[in-house]
């Protein structure tokens, strides 16, 4: 039944692919015909900061996907009269969401690092090899649990998955954008405790690993990962034993 | 075989199936008939685990559900369920990939028969069409269980013929099917056995042409007064215009019309029922819905 989320996904990658390919023609045209719009300077950035930033590639491809099972619960007769058990089915869609997720991550950060490269500032990156792969891990499992909550709450409201899925970027930035607004304490505390399920929080200031969370960046990783695969063992619960 | 034994779903206040106990013996063909309401869809729904049932038990060929059930299960939704964006071959991929049975060939040829272009999207097909796409799905792996909720909904009368041929076909190879449909000449042409559903429960069930017997009317005409006829044994229901009497036999047609040539009526025939006329009867609630 993965077959029906691999061409799903395989749509979503072609459109994908193609707007960052675009962007990355359009700088290489502005750069071509002497109009460049970023100056080199002397200032210069983590790479890590670009490592992270592709987390946005990786939720990008999530919001796609993530309603990719709820979208079979108009489908039952289909999918739910193969010779395989229902959460099985289930997490063979997930797997092959998680492979798409990956992969949009992977080619946002390709399309950043060819952007730099093409503008010319690549150089005034630092590298750090071990700060970078933190950050990749922090930013996967960023992707993989924003990914995770909208299968979680798309479960829950079966054919509203694409709804779902556009309200999370919504939701997510207002978690995090409100969380210092003085607030009366009852919902400043509840802003503030939801932040704990909202991914960009765990990413922190880009670069220089300022979290917004009180934590330690080895105990964000393991929250993220951790809180994308209960939500993920949720939604195929909530799947595999609704009703039709 | 399917058997059904007292299966009862209730959604919140509303009892839909009601103790339903029904019994499709192997290569046999029932009719599923019912009013919209009737509960014939959730009945389904039970049966392939789509619905919880409150009560009750479901099995085929004496096992119960399980996932590999389908294997030898197909099942055509009341309303066809298919990705628009989809062709009608990555329809199929989808059954070949999963189903350990796809017949190819015979995929292939229900394509031609149905006229289906495997390159059409499904969203591009019409009504019939989607329909047709959705039996062939059905019955692609040749499924010793099938279980159709309306298979020939929107579907030119020549196509139905097709589904009805199909159908038969599959019976005659030992099927077991259980049918719904609201075209009582479709049931009455493929099915062997009909059970009627009326508010959620059963109400009459059967092999069609017992239940046929049991239905027959034998109708008496007198010259003089017509004498108390509801006393004869096998009368369950008379029904008098004038001169002329109608009694439902419950299948003694013959000697209910010789006790009622011996009381002295000048005419007496007996009266077949077309099954539109037994499922009238069954659904009959006295005009209240």
């Amino acid at each position: 039944m993965e077959y029906v989320e691999i061409l799903r996904a395989r749509r979503v990658l072609f459109w994908y692919g193609l707007v960052l390919l675009v962007q990355v023609l359009i700088t290489a045209a502005t750069v071509f015909f002497g109009h460049p719009s970023v100056h080199r300077g002397n200032s210069t950035a983590h790479f890590s900061s670009i490592v992270v930033a592709a987390l946005f590639g990786g939720a990008i491809v999530a919001t796609f996907v993530g309603a990719g099972l709820n979208a079979e619960s108009g489908r039952t007769a289909i999918v739910w009269t193969r010779p395989k058990a229902r959460d099985a089915i289930a997490w063979r869609y997930i797997a092959v969401d998680v492979v798409t997720i990956l992969i949009g991550y992977a080619l946002m950060l390709v399309t950043v690092v060819a952007v730099t490269a093409i503008i010319g500032i690549l150089d005034q990156f630092t590298y750090d090899v071990a700060q970078s792969a933190r950050f990749l891990a922090l930013g996967v499992g960023a992707a993989l649990m924003w990914y995770a909550l909208i299968s979680l709450v798309a479960a829950r409201l079966p054919g509203r998955g694409g709804l779902i899925a556009g309200l999370s970027w919504a939701a997510f930035i207002v978690i995090i954008a409100v969380r210092e607004a003085p607030f009366p304490l009852p919902l400043h505390a509840l802003i503030y405790a939801l932040n704990y399920i909202d991914p960009l929080a765990y990413i922190g200031a880009t670069g220089t690993d300022q979290p917004l969370l009180p934590l330690a960046q080895p105990v964000r990783i393991a929250m993220v990962y951790a809180i994308a695969i209960v939500a993920l063992a949720g939604s195929v619960r909530l799947w595999s034993t609704r009703e039709a | 075989m399917i058997s059904i034994s007292g299966l009862t779903k209730r959604y919140r206040d509303v009892l839909a199936v009601d103790g339903v106990t029904l019994e499709v013996p192997a290569g046999s063909v029932c009719g599923l008939l019912g009013r919209n309401g009737a509960g014939k869809t959730t009945t389904f729904k039970c049966l392939l685990g789509f619905a919880r049932p409150d009560a009750g038990e479901v099995r085929f060929d004496g096992a119960p559900l399980t996932p590999q059930t389908f294997e030898h299960l197909g099942y055509v939704p009341e309303r066809p369920e298919l990705y628009s964006w989809l062709t009608v071959a990555q329809h199929l991929e989808i059954v070949r990939r999963s189903q350990p049975k796809y017949d190819e060939a015979f995929a292939k040829e229900l394509l031609a028969t149905f006229r289906l272009d495997g390159r059409k999207k499904a969203g591009k097909l019409s009504k019939g069409q989607q329909t047709a796409l959705a039996l062939i799905i059905a019955i692609a792996t040749r499924p010793s269980i099938l279980i159709l909720d309306e298979p020939a909904s929107g579907l030119d009368p020549v196509m139905q013929r097709v589904v009805l041929d199909l159908l038969i076909d599959a019976a005659t190879s030992g099927a077991t099917i259980l049918l719904s449909s609201h075209q009582i000449g479709q049931i009455d042409r493929a099915a062997d056995r009909v059970a009627i559903m009326r508010d959620g429960a059963i109400v009459v069930s059967g092999g069609l042409d017992d239940l046929r017997e049991a239905a027959r009317i034998v109708e008496a005409t007198f010259d003089t007064a017509i004498p108390d006829v509801a006393a004869i044994d096998g009368v369950t229901r008379v029904e008098t215009a004038g001169t002329t009497v109608r009694v439902h036999a419950n299948g003694r047609a013959p000697a209910v019309a010789a006790r009622l040539g011996a009381l002295g009526a000048t005419g007496v025939r007996v009266l077949d029922r077309s099954l539109e006329d037994l499922f009238l009867d069954a659904v009959d609630d006295g005009g209240n819905r």
